[in-house]
């Protein structure tokens, strides 16, 4: 990992959370993929995910060339699969993740081929009635936004860093000057407390 | 079969992330067929780290990143090179009773046949394709009996199929999870009526004590 995508560490507090893009005009633009093959849409795509992609990927662990193909190949896999694509189960920034999640796993496993897809057995059940579904999903990101915002700086810090850093024990240990042991316990903290906030949200 | 025994939050949280080791993966994946209410924490899992990916600084691709992958639009995939017809199924040999079945999620790893490891107590060892070293297996354990007392190298992480067992810690039944952290040194029994049936995960090796350890270390590395 290079200095320039390490984040900004707690002791310089310069708050690096963006409002987070409204997930709809994505939504929308999966499923004109979908139902027309529209370039442009995916080109659109394309550009906001990508370098983001990257960025996980490499923090993940993979080479910046092989962080790159797993970005294209996640983006190649959004085209082909954007009919399954249901934005009343995830929005599109969360489905995106989850198959750059699942290509990065596999990219991750020796003796696996990249360019293999999740198969759509992979997916978990979708229990969710179909009507309110679509609700659901944007209050369920309205929940996050408002649980991440309602963490202190130091713990939405942890919460970044466990989902996004290969390693978050030691890399919290090491940023906090704190033992692995101290840092574990924050960890499970921080994502207790973000559960329990997104529980209490109801 | 509705589970009581969730995963803790920061195992969801890494399956979210997809940081778990493969073995553990596997065994959350089958948990997660039975418990709607772990899918649900799921979801939000899985949605924080989709908002968190919205807030991550890009790192720029090569200039003609988006001009190759548009000239693959339309090609085949890949993956069709193979084609799952022509998949040999990978080997179950391990015999369930009557209504019992593996979770969907280890369709594409192979089980072992059983191999007694104790009395009333047999263990069969799962494969993950692609993974060299996977450290899990389904574990049988036959009414009332025990599971040799074992501490372990790291995080163990147990899926009930089908029955129960109890530890000090309190009754697991089909479609639970239980996770012992490395200090826990625990003595799992299984249901006097029912046994069990489980799938067991090891962060790191597990180490059975006598003549179990003895047994099964040939099959554990």
């Amino acid at each position: 990992m290079t200095d320039a995508d390490r984040p900004p560490a707690p002791a310089n507090p310069a708050p690096p959370t963006p409002a987070p893009t409204n997930s709809a005009p994505f939504n929308r633009m999966i499923q004109d993929i979908a139902a027309r093959g529209d370039r442009e849409a995916f080109a659109a795509l394309f550009k906001h995910f990508a370098p983001r992609l990257k960025t996980f990927l490499m923090r993940s662990g993979l080479t910046p060339t092989a962080a790159e193909e797993v970005a294209q190949e996640t983006m190649l896999s959004v085209w082909r699969k954007a009919s399954y694509f249901d934005p009343a189960k995830a929005g599109a920034a969360t489905w995106i993740f989850t198959i750059a999640r699942n290509l990065k796993i596999d990219a991750l496993r020796r003796d696996r081929p990249v360019a293999q897809l999740p198969s759509d057995a992979d997916e978990t059940p979708d229990d969710a009635p179909n009507g309110e579904a679509l609700v659901i999903t944007a209050e369920r990101e309205a929940k996050v936004r408002v649980a991440l915002s309602a963490l202190s700086q130091e713990q939405a810090h942890i919460v970044r860093l466990s989902f996004f850093q290969d390693k978050p024990h030691a890399q919290i240990a090491e940023e906090l000057g704190i033992p692995l042991g101290t840092a574990k316990s924050r960890v499970r903290l921080a994502l207790s407390r973000l559960r329990t906030l997104l529980d209490d949200l109801g | 079969m509705s589970a009581t025994h969730l995963p803790q939050d920061e195992t969801l949280a890494r399956f979210a992330a997809g940081t778990l080791e493969p073995a553990t993966r596997l065994v959350v994946a089958a948990h997660l067929e039975a418990a709607p209410q772990a899918r649900a924490r799921l979801a939000l899992f899985e949605a924080t780290a989709g908002t968190l990916l919205d807030t991550l600084p890009p790192t720029a691709l090569s200039d003609d990143a988006l001009d190759r992958t548009l000239a693959l639009l339309d090609a085949p995939p890949r993956a069709a090179a193979r084609p799952a017809a022509s998949r040999k199924p990978p080997r179950h040999a391990a015999r369930l009773p009557a209504g019992v079945t593996l979770p969907r999620a280890l369709a594409d790893c192979t089980v072992g046949r059983w191999i007694w490891v104790g009395p009333g107590v047999r263990w069969s060892r799962i494969g993950i394709p692609g993974v060299a070293h996977a450290n899990v297996g389904l574990v049988q354990v036959a009414p009332g009996r025990a599971l040799p007392e074992h501490g372990h190298g790291g995080k163990e992480i147990t899926y009930v199929m089908s029955g129960a067992f109890s530890d000090a810690s309190g009754r697991y039944g089909p479609g639970d999870v239980c996770e012992a952290d490395p200090e826990v040194e625990h003595q799992p029994v299984a249901d006097a009526r029912d046994g069990c049936i489980c799938i067991i995960a090891m962060e790191g090796a597990l180490r059975f004590r006598g003549l179990l350890g003895t047994l099964l270390r040939p099959f554990t590395h």
